[in-house]
């Protein structure tokens, strides 16, 4: 298969050898499209859920099926205000957790009456994020190897809290299958250097931007397939290079790296169309010069 | 040095100049950027739109007197830039520039285009980027690494939006940070965004750092919070300050 070959092409460039392969499907794929029942996903509900049109598809193809729904304190006042009075009997939680100092108290009788547990925890040295990660963990016991963990609301609001968030993407992605950061038009995953990444988002609601960042730290040498500017053991930098405004090309992304790197790509309606008119308009403007 | 942008502008000293870029998210936050955008314009010895930035400009001045807040160039590919913002600031004397050039983004473009007409008076020219935080993921690190890439070049370089400010501090010198509350603080943070930093102190926040490594995967300092009116902080490394920023009262404060 091309595909395929690509990607050992890819591998044997960087280590000169064969590399584990990790496929990261869109996280709005059914899973019996995915493949991989056996593949548990658990959500995880942060501050800055919105009514975008990302994140009302993926609550609605994945709540349902996931074996663990958490809200983090103040996000669980995020999930009640953005479903509405509507909607929220259709999306409940299993826990709320968190230091509790956000969640408002008609948010949290509603959610304990429709059978919710509101956990406090309160410990310093995490935040409720943190917190929620931690309740994951403890439920998913030997399956955490192949969970895969969706936190949504991730991108937006408070900036610090938005890098804490990718400070947890660089601390726990190795202990999941997967962990995906969601929301405001962004999904976002860490890609780590010891595999070979295929990507394969779901071009109805994912992408065309889309991005390589180094975040936690520069890369010597990252090589990718199927990106308009794909890059060849390049490396990555804050203040050096970093690939942003970069576009998907083609049905799969493969992705090989040295080093920890940030993937990230627009996700939702709006970006697609946004992207399909101006290149619509590109077209038709080239048409006219010939 | 670094003076809040939102203390009184008569307390800055003689020769320091402002100059301002509108990038695409100005609507997320409420009136924030407006208010920054209306306080800041006319201290401001230039003012440039990063294409779509324009429409933003354009389009929170509704109902106000946009002619009061005319930019002096709009510059990028131009790809976004709507026909109708694109005719009202024409007409206005504000020049168009369109620079297709692949290798920079729109926002590099507005940079170098200040670097080019301050001249020798970049070092002393706070260079303040508005729409910078929320939007598109990729976007928002873009102009993290614009940070990276030119905060040496001005005297200081700070991005401001969605309730958010931050600004890069260098290594090799105390970094004393003024804030002023209420419109700053009081959560803020210590990022090692880019790389790792060996060792970062701290004086004047409620958690502070002593000889602290910092890095993303192995601590971060977020959700800290000012505690006293001066922070001063120390760092090997390059390292973003970042401090929530609300909207002003309705007293209409400066």
């Amino acid at each position: 298969m091309a595909a395929a070959s690509s990607a050992a092409s890819l591998a044997a460039a960087v280590t000169g050898g064969a590399l584990d392969e990790l496929v990261h499907r869109s996280i709005i794929a059914p899973p019996s499209e995915s493949g991989h029942p056996g593949q548990p996903t658990a959500i995880i509900v942060l501050n800055n859920v919105g009514e975008d049109s990302g994140s009302s598809l993926f609550l609605r193809s994945a709540w349902h099926s996931a074996s663990l729904r958490l809200c983090a304190d103040g996000g669980a006042n995020s999930l009640y205000d953005s479903l509405g009075e509507q909607n929220r009997s259709l999306f409940l939680p299993d826990m709320v957790v968190g230091d509790l100092d956000s969640l408002r108290p008609e948010v949290a009788d509603y959610y304990r009456d429709s059978g919710a547990a509101i956990v406090k925890v309160s410990d310093q040295d995490r935040n409720d994020f943190e917190k929620c990660l931690q309740q994951v963990l403890a439920s998913a016991g030997a399956a955490a190897r192949d969970t895969t963990v969706v936190a949504l609301g991730a991108f937006g609001g408070r900036f610090d809290q938005e890098m804490a968030a990718f400070h947890l993407l660089y601390q726990y992605t190795h202990a999941f299958r997967r962990f995906v950061l969601l929301g405001g038009g962004n999904v976002s995953f860490l890609l780590l250097p010891d595999r070979r990444h295929r990507i394969v988002p779901d071009p109805r609601m994912e992408g065309p931007f889309c991005g390589l960042l180094p975040i936690g730290n520069p890369c010597g040498s990252v090589t990718t397939s199927g990106l308009m500017w794909d890059l060849h053991q390049q490396p990555l930098a804050f203040g050096g290079r970093v690939s942003s405004s970069n576009r998907i090309a083609a049905a799969e992304v493969e992705v090989v790296t040295d080093a920890p790197v940030v993937w990230t790509m627009s996700f939702g309606a709006a970006t697609v169309a946004a992207a399909a008119a101006t290149a619509a308009a590109a077209a038709e403007a080239g048409e006219g010069d010939a | 040095m670094h003076r809040s942008l939102f203390a009184d502008p008569s307390s800055h000293p003689e020769g320091r100049k402002l100059a301002v870029i509108v990038l695409n998210n100005l609507g997320s936050d409420g009136n924030g950027s407006k208010h920054f955008i209306k306080h800041a314009w006319s201290t401001a010895s230039l003012r440039v739109c990063a294409d779509g930035g324009a429409n933003g400009l354009y389009d929170i001045l509704e109902g106000e007197d946009r002619d009061a807040y005319l930019p002096d160039v709009i510059k990028g590919d131009l790809d976004s830039l709507r026909p109708d913002v694109a005719r009202y600031y024409e007409d206005r004397g504000v020049n168009i520039i369109q620079a297709a050039d692949q290798d920079h983004n729109d926002f590099e473009k507005c940079v170098r285009e200040i670097l080019h007409r301050a001249g020798s008076t970049a070092a002393a020219t706070t260079l303040v980027a508005v729409g910078a935080h929320g939007g598109r993921f990729d976007q928002e690190m873009a102009a993290f690494h614009l940070l990276h890439k030119y905060t040496a070049h001005f005297e200081h370089f700070v991005l401001l939006g969605n309730g958010n400010l931050s600004f890069l501090l260098l290594p090799g010198r105390t970094h004393r940070i003024c804030p002023h509350p209420p419109r700053e603080g009081p959560t803020c943070g210590l990022l090692p965004l880019g790389q790792p930093a060996a060792r970062v102190t701290s004086r004047g926040l409620r958690w502070d750092l002593r000889a602290q490594p910092l890095a993303f995967g192995a601590f971060v300092s977020s959700s800290n919070a000012l505690e006293a009116r001066e922070v001063s902080v120390t760092t090997d490394a390059p390292l973003v300050w970042t401090i929530e920023v609300s909207e002003p009262g309705d007293e209409g404060e400066a």
